[in-house]
């Protein structure tokens, strides 16, 4: 609803005019009528401000939402007086969604030293990316709604908008196998997996439900049963944030396309119960070491939409440097922004992941194919043959992976069965 | 909501119109009803017309709104310039007349906006007539013309307010009368009493004019108040007053449609009613006792003020004999004030008036001896952790 009334201007000209016709023609009724509108518009006036100091608001939402997501914004309307506070407007503005502005009315009674949670859904309308919310404001109209007196009360608060993930099907044929529940991965090598292992004698603290009846009773003392380990499936994420690979605008763009398939694969591992990593490095390094649960998705995500095609480090260089994030059996999905990769260290790290009995995948944007902003056009021919060569090698490597251009729709293609088979390009020609 | 609208909307132009009658016209009662069912029926039509206007294009209504708004401001203010200019009564009673007519049809077309300032303002038009009259009627005329266009504007707020958040109208219907009423009611009274105490008797009707058919040279014929020179300045002032008022109405349209703001009022769950607990401030505050364990207590917070003041504070773990123990002198007003303060604050027999003469006794003994020789500054254990060379 509009704020300012549409009955101000106009009655306060209609009472104008009437005062001067009164003091013209010297008729008190008019001038009379002209000054009782004018004291109510001073009492309009009073009557805004009246008790808006005690009046507070309060917010909570959560900090983070993914595209397209319903988002809960509890407003508490609090009357800090003695007395029952009617009517009252609570604005607040929600960065992620459309509108310049959410309003919500508390029409009260609202007695005094009480709250009232007045909870609203704002839809996350906008694309991945930081956004603000705030500032709140309470505020109230007169009884005649001439004036809107309101009071902001509460500063900005950042809000993350993740990219909608694709679940990725493919994923699950590459890495660890499904877990039966998450684990610590710091267990000891016996665990609550649904592998028999053998039984041992009964030490102090172990369950006296896992007591073997039979063997006891062979053995005349107490026997336990023990159970495998469950291995910790485990995704640790490279991400090429170097400058080079900087191609593209807006939903076309390198950054747009490693974000996107960057948060489907963390997504796809956290929905797994998967433990996932993150090392990248633009403007600064990125090192999240594997957990697993929601605040661990929400910290990995949180680097991945602030994150800048700043760096200087090539991909290789930075695996190189965080091999240890790479456990024997883990997936190591490799993000490179280019195609424009030194092919022989990419074969050397590939094969160094491989020894390891780690499980690598590369996912390569043609930043070549996109539009250039900072450099020259790279010739369709040379970029043809860039990604050939790496597809190529990846063939030749015989390691999963995916080359996605920007005729590609980073969603569809996460979401193929085949996202991960290579094809060797046609020759040119044929 | 609405309905309660359109109803002193009703009242409104009724009470302007039979105002401007009685001042001026023949306000005779058949004639009356008929001028209030005529009012009914024109409003009527206007609501009904109100769902037809809704189908032209908004551009295309604001435009016609524009020039219709011209139009009647036009006749408003040349009629209102003639009534103040020559108030005959015959020109007064034609005016009235035309008015009156003209307001049916502004009843008639009051939906095509959004809110309907034409009839507010024909209204005001119509009592500034009869406010020309003067007397009770003119009092009465701006006094309820006050009211009812500040319950109309309250309510017209209240309804957009409450549709514009989805509510329900029902339940906030009488609260929103209530509160524009307490502010717009005494104001109302206010005015129609100062305006009848400032012109309690109407005004004198000018005495008809004698025309002198004599003969007498052309020098010295009188010169008519309104004279046709005047009368033509009038009309072409209006005219070009009209315009003037036509480009700024179109300008005022077209500034505020590009203003406007895409707020969105979504309809939100409302939980319940949760009290919010008391400020700290207040929580801190000193307990009240009655009789004479209240005058104890107070005595010895008196004591431990001035202990305060004198550098020696109560550590907030320290009991009352601790205390007691830790200042140590004057030893025994001291002990007499500790004692009685524990016997009123914790003990279980009424205290007499002999403990109440020995606390306030030993209290005031205390914080003589302090005032003629302060204790050494206590030391803070948190503040003071570092500060050497201070007793503890």
């Amino acid at each position: 609803m509009d704020e300012t009334s549409p009955w101000r201007g106009f009655l306060s000209a209609v009472a104008a005019l009437s005062g001067l016709l009164g003091l013209a023609s010297g008729t008190p009724a008019l001038v009379g009528l002209a000054a009782g509108w004018a004291v109510l518009l001073a009492l309009s006036w009073l009557a805004a401000r009246h008790g808006l100091a005690s009046l507070e608001v309060r917010r909570r939402l959560p900090s983070s939402a993914f595209e397209g997501d319903l988002v809960t914004v509890d407003v508490a309307i609090e009357n800090h007086s003695r007395r029952p506070a009617r009517f009252v407007v609570a604005g607040d503005h929600f960065g992620a969604g459309l509108a310049d502005r959410q309003s919500v009315l508390e029409p009260g009674p609202l007695p005094g030293l009480h709250r009232r949670i007045l909870s609203y859904r704002a839809f996350v309308a906008r694309q991945w990316g930081v956004y603000f919310v705030g500032p709140l404001v309470v505020g109230r109209y007169d009884p005649l709604g001439l004036f809107f007196a309101q009071r902001e009360v509460a500063r900005l608060e950042p809000f993350e908008v993740y990219p909608a993930a694709a679940r990725i099907e493919v994923a699950a044929l590459v890495g660890g196998r499904s877990s039966v529940a998450a684990r610590d991965v710091t267990a000891a090598a016996a665990g609550e997996s649904l592998l028999f292992r053998g039984v041992r004698e009964f030490h102090a603290g172990d369950d006296v439900r896992r007591i073997h009846w039979p063997a006891t009773a062979r053995r005349g003392s107490p026997m336990v049963r023990e159970h495998e380990r469950d291995l910790q499936p485990r995704l640790s994420l490279f991400l090429d944030l170097e400058r080079r690979g900087r191609a593209g605008l807006g939903r076309k763009s390198t950054l747009e396309y490693l974000v996107r398939v960057g948060s489907s694969l963390l997504w796809t591992a956290h929905r797994r119960g998967d433990a996932f990593s993150l090392v990248a490095e633009g403007e600064r390094p990125v090192v999240i070491p594997a957990g697993q649960g929601q605040a661990h998705l929400a910290a990995v995500l949180h680097e991945l939409v602030v994150a800048k095609q700043t760096g200087s480090l090539p991909l290789t260089s930075l695996i190189e440097r965080h091999r240890a994030f790479v456990p024997p059996g883990a997936m190591a999905a490799l993000l490179i922004a280019t195609t424009e990769i030194d092919l022989d260290a990419l074969a050397a790290v590939l094969s160094s992941l491989r020894a390891s009995s780690a499980h690598p995948v590369v996912v390569a944007i043609d930043a070549p194919a996109f539009t250039q902003v900072d450099r020259p056009p790279v010739p369709v021919e040379e970029a043809r043959a860039l990604r050939a060569a790496l597809v190529g090698r990846l063939l030749d490597l015989d390691v999963p992976g995916a080359v996605l251009g920007p005729d590609d729709t980073p969603e569809e293609r996460l979401s193929h069965p085949d996202f991960l088979s290579l094809a060797r390009p046609a020759e040119a020609g044929s | 909501m609405k309905a309660l609208g359109t109803s002193i909307l009703y009242l409104l132009s009724l009470n302007a119109l039979a105002c401007a009658m009685l001042a001026w016209g023949r306000a005779t009662p058949m004639a009356l009803v008929g001028w209030a069912i005529a009012l009914g029926v024109a409003l009527l039509v206007g609501e009904r017309l109100g769902d037809a206007f809704e189908v032209i294009e908004d551009k295309r209504r604001d435009r016609m709104a524009v020039f219709l708004g011209t139009l009647q401001l036009s006749v408003l203010v040349l009629a209102l310039v003639l009534a103040a200019g020559s108030p005959t009564p015959g020109l007064l009673r034609f005016l009235t007349n035309l008015l009156s007519g003209f307001l049916l049809l502004v009843l008639g077309l009051a939906r095509l906006t959004p809110q309907p300032r034409s009839v507010l303002g024909h209204a005001v038009a119509l009592v500034a007539l009869a406010g020309l009259h003067g007397g009770a009627l003119g009092a009465w005329a701006a006094g309820a013309t006050l009211a009812l266009v500040g319950l109309y504007v309250g309510l017209d707020h209240h309804a957009r307010l409450i549709a514009a958040h989805r509510l329900e109208e029902g339940p906030h219907t009488a609260r929103a009368l209530l509160l524009s009423a307490r502010v717009v009611l005494p104001v109302a009274l206010a005015v129609g009493l100062g305006v009848h105490s400032a012109a309690p008797q109407p005004r004198l009707s000018p005495l008809p004019e004698v025309v002198d058919d004599s003969y007498r040279p052309r020098e010295e014929k009188p010169k008519r108040e309104l004279d046709s020179r005047a009368l033509r300045a009038m009309v072409m002032t209006g005219l070009v007053g009209a315009v003037a008022v036509y480009f700024v109405g179109r300008w005022i349209v077209r500034s505020k449609r590009g203003e406007r703001k895409a707020i969105e009022t979504p309809e939100p769950l409302r939980g319940t009613l949760e009290p919010i607990r008391p400020e700290r401030a207040q929580s801190r505050s000193l307990p009240h006792y009655r009789g004479r364990r209240g005058r104890i207590v107070q005595a010895y917070l008196g004591l431990l003020r001035g202990a305060e003041r004198a550098g020696f504070p109560r550590r907030p773990a320290e009991t009352p004999d601790e205390f007691a123990a830790a200042l140590a002198e004057p030893r025994e007003p001291l002990a007499a004030a500790t004692n009685a303060f524990l016997r009123a604050r914790y003990g279980p027999s009424e205290v007499g008036e002999a403990d109440l003469a020995e606390a306030e006794r030993g209290a005031a003994a205390v914080l003589d001896h302090l005032r003629r020789q302060p204790p050494p500054r206590r030391r803070d254990p948190v503040k003071d952790a570092s500060a050497p060379g201070v007793r503890a």
